[in-house]
């Protein structure tokens, strides 16, 4: 049931195929992804938000409901009274009907949207990838508007890991990866989109810690990660120079032994 | 191949076609900036960087190098992927959380995000693992001394050559 509505969906949203790694050396590709939980955390969210929908409905349905049967039982009254000015009270069932429609179909489009909604969840949770090399690392996320970020380990600024209560609980937590440039405000509900585009969010990773070593193991070994100053600017240099002398020396020796070997 | 790149590609017409559209009675005023946007559109792809410019009443035009891009975003709703296309959204170290500049229209995009990727800043450094030399005070003291060295040598040698002439 699922795997064929995934395959519908995917066909009609025309979904890519898992990224490629971005070049690097070969072997060091790593490929991290979200959490078991993280489709848990996420089906929970959704749980709640179908349920508010359906709650919402119920409430909306039965008040317009209880009003429609108030309505009629006064155009009734009006009708009887005063036959020649009601015109409102004489259209009432024609209202009645279409608010008939309208609580068939919002319920329909409430029944409707709930497997395409929960295969959205689900294959959100599957369609993520966080992607690193030797030298950079991709995300791609994203269902309906694709997202794949890609990013050198010589721009990253920092690396935080952000965990919430509830991920908590399920041992979940978000890695965070920076570069330099400033963010946009960032608001509690815009989790989703990622406003800040200088934000590379590997979310709902249940192994945060080893995410946040192998990030950061790659991190030290580049000595200038960042927009900040070369720890050693003259190591390279100084090895160009070595390199440059000691060659030097060897075109002398080399010049000095046939000079000697032209005299004798 | 990447570098002759300079229009987009007509289906992004489409593309602001139908996302004006969705706007319903808004779209005759929002395709008329939209119109000229893609008509004035031209990007430069060169050895330094890449340029791009639009606009016919107020213009713009950005020019960003290699060297300072950032990280890459390939974007695209699923309109955009039914007809094949993909934003990149480039960013450098601005102020700015949007992209400084937002490449649209081109159908080779997983091409040109690789290709840019291949340039951008850290892309080669990211290899470098461990310091070639530890001991960076030895690194330093030891070129002049082979310099010194070199110039002895070189002494030696002027002056057994200039011996041998002699004789």
């Amino acid at each position: 049931m699922y795997e064929s509505l995934k395959a519908v969906l995917l066909r009609l949203l025309k979904v890519p195929p898992e990224p490629h790694a971005p070049s690097g050396s070969p072997g060091s590709v790593k490929v991290f992804r979200a959490g078991r939980n993280y489709y848990r955390y996420k089906l929970v969210l959704w749980a709640i938000r179908q349920l508010g929908a359906v709650v919402g409905a119920v409430v909306v349905l039965v008040s317009v409901g209880e009003a429609m049967e108030r309505g009629a039982a006064k155009a009734k009254a009006k009708l009887e009274a005063e036959p020649d000015r009601a015109f409102i009270a004489r259209h009432f069932d024609t209202a009645q009907t279409l608010f008939e429609i309208f609580e068939i179909a919002g319920v329909g489009f409430l029944l409707v949207q709930m497997p395409f909604t929960f295969a959205a969840v689900r294959l959100d949770y599957e369609m993520r990838w966080y992607v690193t090399t030797d030298r950079s690392l991709r995300i791609r996320e994203g269902i309906v508007t694709v997202r794949e970020m890609t990013l050198t380990f010589g721009n990253v600024q920092n690396v935080s890991v952000r965990q919430g209560p509830l991920q908590r609980l399920l041992g979940l937590a978000d890695v965070v990866v920076e570069t330099a440039g400033g963010g946009g405000s960032r608001s509690a509900d815009s989790h989703e989109a990622g406003p800040s585009l200088h934000e590379g969010y590997l979310r709902g990773v249940d192994n945060a810690e080893a995410v946040r070593d192998a990030i950061l193991e790659r991190l030290r070994r580049l000595k200038d990660a960042g927009l900040g100053d070369p720890e050693d600017p003259v190591a390279e240099s100084s090895a160009v120079d070595d390199v440059a002398a000691a060659r030097e020396v060897l075109d002398e020796v080399r010049a000095l032994r046939r000079a000697l070997a032209t005299r004798s | 191949m990447i570098f002759d790149i300079e229009r987009p590609d007509p289906k992004l017409l489409t593309y602001y076609v139908l996302s004006c559209l969705l706007t319903g009675p808004l779209f005759f005023i929002l395709i008329v900036p939209n119109y000229f946007r893609y008509h004035t559109m031209r990007f430069r792809f060169d050895d330094e960087g890449i340029s791009m410019r639009w606009g016919i009443l107020f213009r713009r035009e950005i020019h960003l190098t290699y060297a300072r891009i950032q990280d890459i975003h390939l974007v695209s709703n699923f309109v955009e992927r039914w007809l094949g296309l993909a934003r990149i959204q480039i960013q450098t170290a601005s102020g700015s959380s949007k992209a400084e500049m937002t490449l649209e229209g081109i159908l080779q995009y997983e091409r040109v995000r690789d290709f840019i990727y291949s340039k951008m800043r850290g892309f080669r450094s990211g290899g470098v693992s461990a310091p070639a030399h530890p001991d960076t005070s030895h690194a330093e003291a030891i070129a002049p001394i082979l310099k010194e060295i070199a110039s002895e040598l070189r002494a030696i040698r002027a002056r057994l050559e200039g011996g041998a002439d002699r004789v």
